[in-house]
């Protein structure tokens, strides 16, 4: 199959998937300006306080009640508890709590579940004000990093090529943000961090791609230019896949740790490492070849 | 050939000297490489790893406060943060300022973080104290604190002292005090007490020349020999007493020791497996080079390891999934190298010309992706906050010397193997003959 497979002539279906695949991250973010929040806004964003106990026992849908009714007194009716680690801990999120109420929730846990202090494993608390800083310091962020890769790739390659680069670079990143909606995992600093490194990461592909068109390109002139797409998108292939895997092993291997706040954060840069494997094979090649044939034919 | 051998049996040396002195530590006379498991000297372990609080106080100050105002200020609210630790014998904490109007304290293993919160948190509470216990003045009646330096009497010898500016009401009163305190001094009690949260910062004694009169200018001056540190010092913490806004805690990360242990010692097992998965793939689909793809990876840790320890950087659990990320990366950049040695060979080329164009062909490609991803990491650097930082450093760090290990040590090593005779192309992943 690898030997007759032509990425040009698939587009379409790819299309089709990759559509499917961003919808989501698409919608949401979309949505945002206009106050439909679909993400799960972690504290460090959107302010709050969150407590992770390890309460020994197995977090049940009862052992929820319990905890909600604990906390009531003190945090009110607007409290998430759900589990976390291993199962018998369980993760706590209110509204931005002061000291002396964190102090009251705590003692309010501690007798309901007689637990000690060691037992309270974290406590975080973020006051709206810094959640916004945060905010802006994220958008901020990833403008910057976005047009300085922009001004790279269109300084190393022609536009067609960057223009197409850009496109799977958008891609990936939208796949990962409709993981972040789909699994509803918490969007915080790291998530900033896993979409940056996916901006990296995931044009190294789409890279060694086009590298190997603009050799092919000289080698044989005579071929059109869908043929040359097509043979270079084979010849990289095994490349595009075994740097994937290498990099899969390690980052898959985070996710095996069971550290929450690491997991939380490989798991979309897992879902980008695959998604931009996959984008530079069947969407960047051949939407450079799809831009070159319009710009062809408009002569 | 015996060149060939050289080079390859040096290469080893090295990296095992490295890693030697990565995990041993090193004392080289003039410099000390600390081992890497000296978490004392070496590496730092953040606070998400060993476990501590991260508190963060907002200066209520208003808004329209001049700049200069503000950061006078803020350098106070350091000072006595600093202070109220000491006092607490947490003297490894860490106070800095984070933004126009927030200072950060870091305080490593503490098990009541609400307290830390609320003591630190508080209020200043000044007051000047005399030997049998009464209180003269109220933080209030002082107007001001500033370190200075100057001659202060007629021998004309320069030295640090710290003048107190009081206001109207607080003079009568304290002329009163010095009055009383100047004639007590042969019973020794003719000192001023500065008392800040129950501490006493300072007792200095009224000279017997005020014992007629009291001392009677707004201007007071204290000094005692004391260093411009020391005079800075104990200015900032008179002044505290009419620190003209509160502090708010507006962020706070505390974790539990055993938290922090569990994730350092799961991330790095999970460090551990992903090199040795990542070195079985390379050694079963490239072979020869897949063992000195290894090799060169060995050489990567090893490098990334004395970095950490040579620039003592502070390693958080993002920091270390940043590097174990980057052994994944590091190897990217031989896959593309073998895949095209790959190439050349099922070309015609010989051994030694595939493996010159496998890597003269991938350069460009090789630094085009990684500088990409570097940028990444650099902006992330500069805009992130919090441990994300540390990612940042450890990936962007990662990079580089991924970067420059394939490109160097794989090319040394596989060049130095053709030229020990080792050029059955079978070894090198290609089939015997020519399929091109």
């Amino acid at each position: 199959m690898l030997k007759t497979f032509s990425a040009t002539k698939n587009f379409k279906y790819c299309a089709i998937l990759s559509v499917l695949l961003i919808a989501a991250g698409l919608v949401a973010l979309l949505a945002a300006p206009f106050g439909v929040n679909l993400f799960n806004l972690d504290i460090d964003f959107a302010g709050g306080t969150t407590f992770t106990y390890q309460l020994g026992e197995e977090v049940t849908p009862d052992v929820i009640d319990k905890v909600e009714d604990a906390v009531a007194e003190v945090a009110g009716k607007n409290v998430s508890a759900v589990p976390t680690g291993d199962g018998t801990q369980v993760l706590i999120k209110t509204k931005s709590l002061s000291s002396e109420d964190r102090e009251k929730l705590h003692e309010a846990m501690k007798t309901a579940f007689s637990l000690e202090d060691d037992d309270r494993q974290d406590v975080q608390n973020v006051s709206p004000a810094v959640g916004k800083d945060m905010q802006a310091a994220a958008v901020k962020s990833s403008l910057v990093a976005a047009l300085l890769m922009l001004l790279y790739i269109t300084i190393r390659f022609d536009f067609k090529s960057g223009f197409a680069a850009v496109v799977c670079l958008i891609h990936d990143v939208l796949v990962m943000i409709s993981a972040y909606v789909i699994f509803q995992l918490p969007v915080n600093m790291n998530f900033i961090a896993a979409a940056l490194t996916i901006f990296g990461y995931s044009i190294n592909a789409s890279i060694i791609t086009f590298d190997r068109i603009r050799e092919n390109q000289k080698l044989s002139r005579r071929e059109s230019y869908e043929a040359i797409v097509d043979k270079s998108v084979r010849q990289s292939f095994t490349r595009n896949i075994n740097t994937t895997l290498t990099t899969l092993f390690t980052i898959v291997l985070i996710i095996f740790t069971g550290v929450s706040s690491l997991v939380n954060f490989a798991i979309p840069i897992t879902v980008g490492i695959v998604s931009g494997a996959y984008s530079s094979i069947f969407v960047a090649a051949p939407l450079c070849a799809l831009l070159k044939k319009h710009q062809k034919k408009a002569k | 050939m015996k060149k060939s051998i050289l080079t390859f049996v040096c290469s080893l040396l090295v990296i095992a000297l490295l890693g030697f002195t990565v995990w041993h530590g090193v004392d080289l006379g003039f410099t000390q490489i600390p081992s890497i498991t000296d978490t004392e000297n070496g590496v730092r372990l953040g606070l998400d790893l060993v476990g501590g609080s991260i508190i963060t106080f907002e200066g209520m100050a208003d808004e329209d406060m001049p700049a200069e105002e503000l950061s006078r200020n803020m350098e106070i609210v350091v000072d006595m943060l600093r202070q109220r630790l000491d006092f607490q014998g947490l003297t490894e904490a860490q106070v800095y300022q984070a933004g126009d109007r927030r200072v950060t304290v870091e305080i490593p293993s503490i098990s009541d973080p609400e307290e830390a919160v609320q003591t630190l948190g508080s209020t200043a509470q000044l007051q000047f104290l005399d030997d049998d216990g009464n209180v003269i003045l109220e933080g209030n009646q002082v107007a001001d604190a500033t370190a200075e330096y100057g001659a202060i009497d007629s021998t004309g010898v320069k030295q640090n002292y710290v003048s107190l500016e009081l206001t109207d009401e607080g003079l009568e009163i304290f002329t009163e005090a010095t009055k009383k305190a100047a004639a007590a001094e042969s019973e020794g009690k003719n000192h001023i007490n500065i008392v800040m949260d129950g501490q006493t910062i300072s007792s200095p004694a009224v000279s017997s020349q005020y014992a007629e009169t009291g001392i009677t200018s707004k201007e007071v001056m204290i000094t005692g020999g004391f260093t411009a540190e020391e005079a800075g010092l104990l200015a900032n913490n008179i002044a505290l007493g009419q620190l003209p806004f509160g502090l708010e805690q507006v962020e706070m990360r505390s974790v539990g020791a055993q938290l922090g242990m569990t994730a350092l010692t799961s991330s790095i097992k999970a460090g551990i497996i992903g090199v040795l998965l990542v070195m079985i793939f390379m050694i079963a689909v490239y072979r020869l080079p897949g063992i000195v793809s290894c090799v060169a990876l060995l050489f990567y840790c090893v490098l990334e390891g004395l970095v950490l320890v040579i620039f003592k950087v502070n390693l958080s659990l993002p920091g270390i999934a940043g590097i174990i990320l980057s052994i994944g990366m590091a190897v990217d950049a031989n896959v593309v190298i073998f895949e095209r040695i790959k190439e050349e060979l099922r070309a015609g080329k010989t051994l030694r010309s595939a493996i010159d164009s496998g890597f003269h062909r991938a350069f460009s490609a090789i630094l085009d992706s990684n500088i990409t991803t570097f940028i990444a990491a650099a902006v992330l650097y500069f805009f992130g906050k919090g441990t994300i930082v540390g990612f940042a450093i450890t990936l962007g760090l990662g990079i580089i010397l991924s970067m420059f290990t394939a490109l160097t040590v794989t090319q040394m090593l596989l060049n130095s193997l053709v030229g020990m005779k080792v050029t059955n192309i079978r070894l090198y992943g290609a089939r015997e003959g020519r399929d091109a």
